[in-house]
């Protein structure tokens, strides 16, 4: 099996155009939600992306672009693009423009604003999409099959989503609070990411990974499920649990599913290692989740900056989020779990890190 | 790279052509099939759910084992839940099970509740087939696959392939050059090639 390395990454999200300006904005602490209006008299928090085109179209042209161009994608035109989306252009048609055609037209235009020339290949397992494409890429290269393949996740402002996740009582009407006292439901949020992945060797090494998809509940997480994620994808990284230095969360604040992810990861690690989730300065970015968390926290890891969730934490849970950066960690597990029975989880590792290792190793032995 | 062979155990054809259309009653005998009427899940989940079922039946199997790979295309989606949603949210929040319908992933726990199966499932798009096909067979390697393509309209249709893995048989292996040759009956045996998808 081949190694893979993230060679490349971009977000654009509502902390900024690109990953320094997100790093710069979770160093002061993050952003305030803005209100999204619906149809009915209510409104609900929404983290958007600061971007002044009112057409919708065109705002998701020149952010696709705008993310490609961060990650650098102009030399790797022809390589498999995995583009991952729950909502897909629905923000268009909800503005009147009609769709000519099928959900994939979506994929395949995007594949012209870019200039695409490899095969695109549309991921939409709601949440999990994004996720369960950066496995699927993984695959492609590890397997001999490709060198290089590329991520898009992009899930653009509607209120298709937003209605829907509130007529489903998950949204929270102030500010989520993931594993909080009082949590009282999540925020949605758009992005763009991208994850160009390559064997080509580079800092972050996606060791392996598992997607799983359970029947029991359509909408939420089971803790044995998530138990049998991680160990599924522990075996598939050649790791034991104690080699987890990092966990990224699903936690969106949702009351139930914050319990039962954690019911599940205390189940598999123990003792948990540190904790970190990204949900309450993004929001949950839904088929961008999984790429767009990956590249805010690799970037967030490398920078030393770290989020700071600022209110108290669940006791019943047992667990909180980690105050500041882990000193070292060089596996790291991020999960995305949810919509449609999904549960994923990949596995990364910081080279860097483990360079640092074999030093002290080697200090070690000379003394 | 490995040249991982499958065998074809099982296939429904259902509206892939003007022969194969949907029988009227198709809700009526998944009831039957499932023993149950299933319950929210939106026309496409019981499309899928009607033809993967099928294709397990014509494959002799009353299980899908646990590593094998799912995987669903649908170029529309969910589109009657979808424009149902999209309607009610013209002056209010949609209804809650309009919504869920409306995720095209939503088929995924669908199948797998019906299958008791958990495990590797997808929806993953792609207008060529075989390009699709091919990229299953990548991330099966060596476990089976069960391929559905599902559409409520233009045409209706839950065509479905069982694939499980095999030692290559002794016969001669074509490149395939349309998915119509892939889905043949006369095709028995895929084997994946670095320049696309071997037949026999």
């Amino acid at each position: 099996m081949r190694p893979v390395y993230l060679h490349g990454r971009a977000l654009i999200s509502a902390l900024g155009a690109n990953l320094p300006q997100a790093l710069s904005c979770v160093s002061v602490g993050g952003r305030a939600a803005q209100r999204m209006e619906l149809p009915g008299g209510t409104d609900w928090p929404y983290f958007r992306i600061d971007h002044p085109e009112p057409n919708w179209r065109m705002r998701a042209q020149q952010i696709i672009c705008a993310a490609a161009k961060e990650a650098g994608l102009e030399a790797i035109r022809n390589v498999p693009l995995f583009v991952a989306s729950s909502s897909l252009d629905i923000g268009a048609i909800e503005t009147g423009v009609v769709r000519s055609g099928d959900s994939y037209d979506f994929a395949e235009e995007i594949a012209g604003w870019l200039g695409w020339t490899g095969q695109v290949y549309l991921v939409s397992s709601a949440c999990t999409s994004s996720l369960q494409a950066l496995l699927s890429a993984s695959k492609l290269i590890s397997s001999g099959w490709v060198s290089d393949a590329v991520v898009l996740g992009v899930e653009l402002v509607n209120r298709y989503s937003v209605s829907g996740f509130a007529a489903m009582q998950l949204l929270t009407s102030d500010k989520s609070k993931p594993l909080g006292l009082n949590r009282d439901g999540i925020t949605l949020g758009e992005a763009v990411a991208v994850l160009h992945l390559s064997s080509r060797p580079a800092r972050w090494q996606v060791c392996g990974g598992s997607h799983i998809v359970d029947g029991r509940d359509p909408t939420g997480i089971n803790s044995q499920t998530v138990m049998q994620m991680c160990e599924q994808a522990l075996i598939a990284s050649g790791l034991k649990a104690s080699d987890i230095g990092l966990i990224k969360l699903q936690a969106a604040g949702n009351q139930v599913n914050d319990a039962n992810e954690l019911t599940g990861l205390i189940a598999t690690f123990a003792p948990l290692p540190p904790l970190v989730t990204l949900k309450a300065l993004i929001g949950h970015t839904l088929g961008a989740s999984g790429a767009a968390e990956i590249a805010l926290l690799t970037a967030c890891l490398e920078s030393n900056i770290w989020p700071q969730p600022g209110y108290p934490f669940d006791p019943d849970l047992r667990a909180g989020l980690a105050p500041a950066r882990p000193e070292s960690v060089r596996y790291l597990l991020a999960c995305i779990l949810g919509f449609g029975g999904g549960h994923s989880a990949v596995i990364v590792e910081d080279t860097n890190a483990r360079l640092n290792e074999k030093a002290e190793l080697r200090a070690q032995e000379n003394e | 790279m490995n040249n991982f062979t499958w065998q074809i155990t099982g296939r429904t054809l259902a509206g892939v052509s003007s022969d194969t259309a949907l029988p009227d009653n198709w809700r009526d005998q998944l009831v039957g099939r499932l023993g149950y009427r299933p319950r929210r899940i939106g026309i496409l989940a019981e499309l899928a759910l009607s033809g993967a079922l099928n294709c397990l039946d014509s494959a002799h199997e009353t299980r899908l084992p646990k590593g094998d790979v799912l995987r669903v295309c649908s170029l529309r989606g969910s589109i009657s839940a979808i424009s149902q949603v999209l309607e009610q949210n013209r002056d209010d929040l949609p209804m809650p099970f309009s919504f869920l319908q409306s995720q095209t992933g939503q088929i995924l726990p669908a199948l797998a509740a019906a299958l008791n199966w958990q495990g590797d499932a997808g929806v993953v798009v792609a207008r060529n087939a075989m390009n699709l096909a091919r990229l299953a067979g990548q991330q099966a390697g060596r476990n089976g696959m069960l391929l559905g393509w599902v559409e409520e309209v233009d045409p209706c249709q839950s065509f479905w392939l069982r694939l499980i893995p095999c030692t290559a048989p002794v016969a001669c292996f074509v490149l395939a050059v349309s998915f119509e040759e892939m889905v043949a009956p006369k095709t028995r045996f895929w084997r994946l090639a670095p320049q696309g998808m071997e037949l026999a």
